[in-house]
């Protein structure tokens, strides 16, 4: 049984700390088991529950294992491991009985904390490990310490921790990084988060416009462009089916523009995970950065799917070069339906207007014809353009843009529908850019002149939409309901926290968390040593173990030299006495004798006379006799500091 | 055993008035195999100290007045012819006790003083081809007087060496005066205590002081010491390797009469002044303060 119960309590209690976040992650009977196990363990310290026998213990373990199997029954991974691992820490509870399996255990809950990073690695569960760390840190520490108090321990451990802090940051630097996630681990949540699908219906951008969720942050190089030029363009849509706008057409990849424009706009864009493959880039993207491509409607696929959140350097210039005219497949259209749509740009066409004419005949109808920018436009079926033009008249962008595209493809002109995002919001505490899903926004390209031009229907029916943003229209105050002020006041606090905690997860994602492979591979470039070359690489080899040397010597010579001075418990017990006595105003003669110095005490603070004389005396029959007690020594010391004077 | 020396040291203290650490250091000294030096004005006790402690702890008693004709034999012996045994014949001398006293030594020549401190040293009488062990234990107490006294030989510093501890004692403190004015039995003189041990648990305690321990950070707390009176030109010179054997001895001796049977920085600290006082010799003439010593050597 372990001498000291606190002790143990304190071990399980970091142990409860280390696991807390994986109670929710593992299935419901390892939860229950680990937390009965330590309860039968604190019945062991406590109550003096018998130590179960080793073949029950056996039989335990086994039956962990089958169970774990048996529930998952698949390949082995992250989730069979932590579960395991959970199982164990209430196994090896059960079983501890010296200071031995305490330390097992704490070393066991090391590895528990670091398995939280399979699951996230976001902020607040960085803040938490370390946390964990420091509770196991502080713990490990306990159990070596005299005292029973717990504060200087964990300052200890604290200390601990920010001494190894250089290391950490050296290590995070420069150790080798992967290419890929974190050990090949998907983090399966990040799957059927909300974005656009790869068809535009009545309907698929309105259900985003009510989510705050970030669709991506921009860090832009040099001065923000104007709100009403951010477009971010994501997909062209080039078919329509009479009810849906997707992508049939094959692409090309883009020429390659050589020149960058002068008026072009540099950005860092960094994308949540959406699973696509698509990307979303200012108003004309000119040049593809590494692991995408630049298709010839000028927009950016990534060679992989977006999976974890990624970041693009990106180039945007507002006009893009001459491209080769659309064929008719860019004004192609069900053969039937719609027919009074029909019927109106066909009476355009035949009045002679030409493309910039029906464009604005377009907008003028929009703009005078009793149009509503509204979220909830009701259900359309059939003939949908024919039912929002002359019935509803009630749409958000997508309604807009569909209608418009429709009719310059019925009058003959090559059009297509752009979706992605328009917009965004500054924050004023990162200076970077959020773009939420409720930015979505969809609008119309048209061909003329030897080139695409962007024309945005949703900007005659509803100006405020560009000049404030989609919340300006769908909130209350942008439907003309007032607030009452405590609520105002409350929203901007909210907001104020909001946009805080966004650029406090946003400066980890960019400097923690997209500290990839391609980063440190500039790093080492900028350094000087780049690694794709001969030279390059050997170079860096020979640093990497240059450096490696140097540490494993500093590492040898201290071993060597702790070899040479063991450093004596005794002795380090009676400076911290001495440092006690110090801070008590009475410190030790150099040349004091421990006697002397104990006389002097006790002639000083007579009523400490007793306490020292017995600590003076054991630490006297240690250092200087043959015999005395190391235990009593300790625990002697420990209530000396401890106590109050 | 220790309970003997303490009886045998409160006996002494009724007798040698207020001079408990010299007691105690002549114990040391005595315990340690060592010779005493005392320094001092006449009529201050030496004699009274030297006799006291013999009575006390059971042993024989000697006393030689040095004067400067004093020859070798006076304290050595001599072989006279015996013509009725047609031999010569030994008769010992002085030194052939367990105490002796040697009155002003530095009033005896050089010869004599020699010869005496070989002696002490050698533990044995080396004469006419035969060797004659001295009795055991075997103490010298000897006596200085003042150096600027005339007329007088000064112990030569390697000498001085053999004396383990060189104390004065003093003026006794004020009640300790009153009390020896006020003593009236016996012409004033002190009545001598009865013996509470011999000669022969002497050397029993003896065998017992040299198993206290000396652990490593004290002999290190030695060194130093040592070594701090070799640096630095403070001295003209160093404290010899034989004076740092003496006073690890000492310090055994002084942490025995404490009733431990381990050494402490303490005892080292108590002995040093006294053992280290005649064989330190301030370069350029100003005294150092022995204190000052400890004071600048920290204990490992």
């Amino acid at each position: 049984m372990i001498h000291d119960k606190r002790r143990f309590s304190v071990v399980l209690a970091a142990l409860a700390v280390a696991f807390a976040p994986h109670l929710l992650r593992v299935p419901l009977f390892v939860g229950a088991f680990v937390c009965a196990a330590w309860g039968y363990a604190l019945g062991m310290q406590y109550r003096g529950w018998a130590v179960p026998p080793r073949w029950l213990r056996v039989i335990l373990a086994l039956a962990c294992l089958a169970l774990v199997f048996a529930w998952y029954g698949r390949s082995f991974g992250r989730d069979e491991g932590v579960a395991l691992l959970s199982l164990m820490l209430g196994l090896k509870a059960i079983e501890s009985k010296s200071v031995r399996d305490m330390l097992a255990l704490l070393f066991l809950a090391y590895f528990v904390v670091v398995t939280n990073v399979l699951y996230s690695q976001g902020l607040v569960m960085s803040a938490y490990m370390i946390f964990s760390v420091l509770a196991v840190t502080a713990a490990l520490v306990h159990l070596h310490s005299a005292q029973a108090r717990l504060a200087p321990d964990l300052r200890r451990g604290a200390v601990l921790l920010a001494q190894s802090l250089p290391l950490a940051l050296l290590l995070f630097v420069f150790f080798p990084r992967l290419p890929g996630a974190l050990w090949g681990v998907q983090d399966d949540r990040d799957e059927g988060v909300t974005g656009f699908s790869d068809t535009l219906e009545p309907g698929s951008v309105s259900s985003l416009s009510l989510s705050a969720e970030v669709a991506f942050r921009v860090d832009f190089a040099g001065p923000v462009p104007d709100r009403d030029a951010l477009y971010w363009r994501g997909l062209v849509l080039d078919s329509f089916d009479g009810a849906r706008w997707f992508r049939a057409l094959p692409f090309e990849l883009a020429a390659r523009d050589d020149v960058l424009p002068p008026d072009r706009v540099e950005y860092a864009l960094t994308l949540e995970p959406h699973g696509k493959e698509w990307l979303f880039a200012l108003d004309l993207p000119v040049a593809a950065p590494r692991g995408t491509v630049l298709r010839s409607d000028r927009t950016l696929a990534s060679l992989r799917m977006v999976r974890s959140r990624m970041r693009f350097e990106l180039v945007s210039a507002p006009v893009a070069g001459v491209s080769r005219a659309p064929g008719p497949e860019w004004t192609a259209l069900p053969g039937e339906g719609n027919p009074q749509a029909r019927e109106l740009a066909l009476g355009w066409k035949a009045a002679g207007l030409g493309t910039r004419a029906m464009i604005d005949a377009a907008l003028a109808l929009f703009r005078d014809g009793g149009f509503v920018y509204s979220l909830q436009p009701g259900a359309m079926e059939g003939d949908i353009i024919d039912q929002f033009l002359f019935a509803s008249r009630r749409g958000y962008c997508e309604h807009y843009a569909s209608a418009m595209t429709f009719l310059l493809r019925t009058a003959g002109v090559p059009a297509r529908v752009v979706a992605g995002y328009q917009g965004g919001e500054m924050n004023p505490m990162g200076e970077y850019m959020i773009v939420r899903q409720s930015d979505a926004h969809a609008w119309v390209e048209a061909w003329d002149g030897g080139r695409w031009l962007r024309v945005d229907p949703t900007s005659v029916v509803a100006p405020q939409r560009l000049a404030f943003g989609a919340e300006a229209v769908t909130s209350p105050q942008g439907q003309g309901v007032d607030m009452p002020g405590g609520a105002r006041i409350l929203r901007r606090a909210a907001r104020f926290f909001q946009l805080g905690w966004d650029a406090a997860n946003n400066s980890w994602n960019q400097w923690v968390l997209g500290f990839s492979h391609d980063r440190q591979r500039s790093l080492w470039q900028r350094l000087g040593f780049d690694p794709s070359t001969r030279e390059g690489a050997g170079k860096l080899a020979g640093l990497l173990a240059l450096g490696l040397a140097v540490v494993l010597g500093a590492v040898f010579w201290f071993m060597l030299r702790s070899r040479r001075q063991p450093p004596d418990p005794v002795v380090l017990l009676y400076a911290r006495f001495c440092r006690r006595m110090e801070r008590a105003g009475l410190p030790r003669g150099a040349a004091e004798g421990p006697l002397d110095y104990a006389s002097r005490i006790a002639r000083e603070r007579p009523e400490l006379g007793p306490a020292v004389r017995d600590l003076v005396d054991a630490y006297a029959a240690l250092r200087y006799g043959s015999g005395g007690d190391m235990d009593v020594f300790n625990r002697l010391v420990g209530e000396f500091i401890g106590r109050r004077f | 055993m220790v309970d003997t020396l303490r009886r045998a040291l409160d006996l002494l203290g009724g007798v040698v008035l207020g001079k408990d650490l010299q007691l105690r250091l002549s114990m040391a000294c005595l315990l340690a195999r060592g010779h005493l030096l005392i320094e001092d004005i006449p009529g201050i006790g030496k004699t009274t100290l030297a006799k006291a402690l013999a009575t006390v702890l059971g042993l024989d008693f000697k006393r030689v007045q040095f004067t400067n004709d004093l020859l070798p034999a006076d304290v050595l012996g001599v072989s006279v012819f015996d013509a009725a045994e047609s031999a010569f014949v030994f008769h010992p001398g002085p030194v052939f006790t367990n105490v002796l006293l040697a009155d002003e030594i530095n009033r005896g020549t050089p010869r004599t003083q020699s010869a005496l401190l070989e002696v002490m040293e050698e533990q044995q009488v080396s004469l006419d081809n035969s060797t004659r062990l001295l009795p055991r234990p075997f103490f010298v107490l000897a006596t200085q007087n003042a150096l600027d006294q005339a007329g007088t030989y000064p112990l030569p510093e390697s000498q001085l060496d053999r004396f383990l501890f060189r104390i004065s004692l003093g003026y006794p403190d004020l009640d300790s005066e009153l009390e020896l004015l006020g003593r009236s039995q016996h012409g004033g003189r002190p009545v001598l205590p009865e013996a509470v041990t011999s000669a022969d648990e002497i050397l029993d305690l003896q065998e017992q002081v040299d198993h206290v321990r000396t652990s490593t950070p004290l002999l290190r707390y030695v060194r130093d010491l040592l070594e701090w009176t070799r640096a630095g030109g403070r001295f003209v010179n160093g404290l010899s390797p034989r004076a740092g054997q003496a006073l690890v001895r000492a310090a055994r001796a002084w942490a025995f009469l404490d009733g431990r049977d381990y050494v402490l920085p303490e005892d080292v600290q108590a002995v040093f002044p006294s053992l280290a006082v005649h064989r330190l010799r301030p370069a350029g003439g100003t005294p150092v303060d022995m204190a000052a010593v400890l004071e600048a050597v920290p204990i490992p």
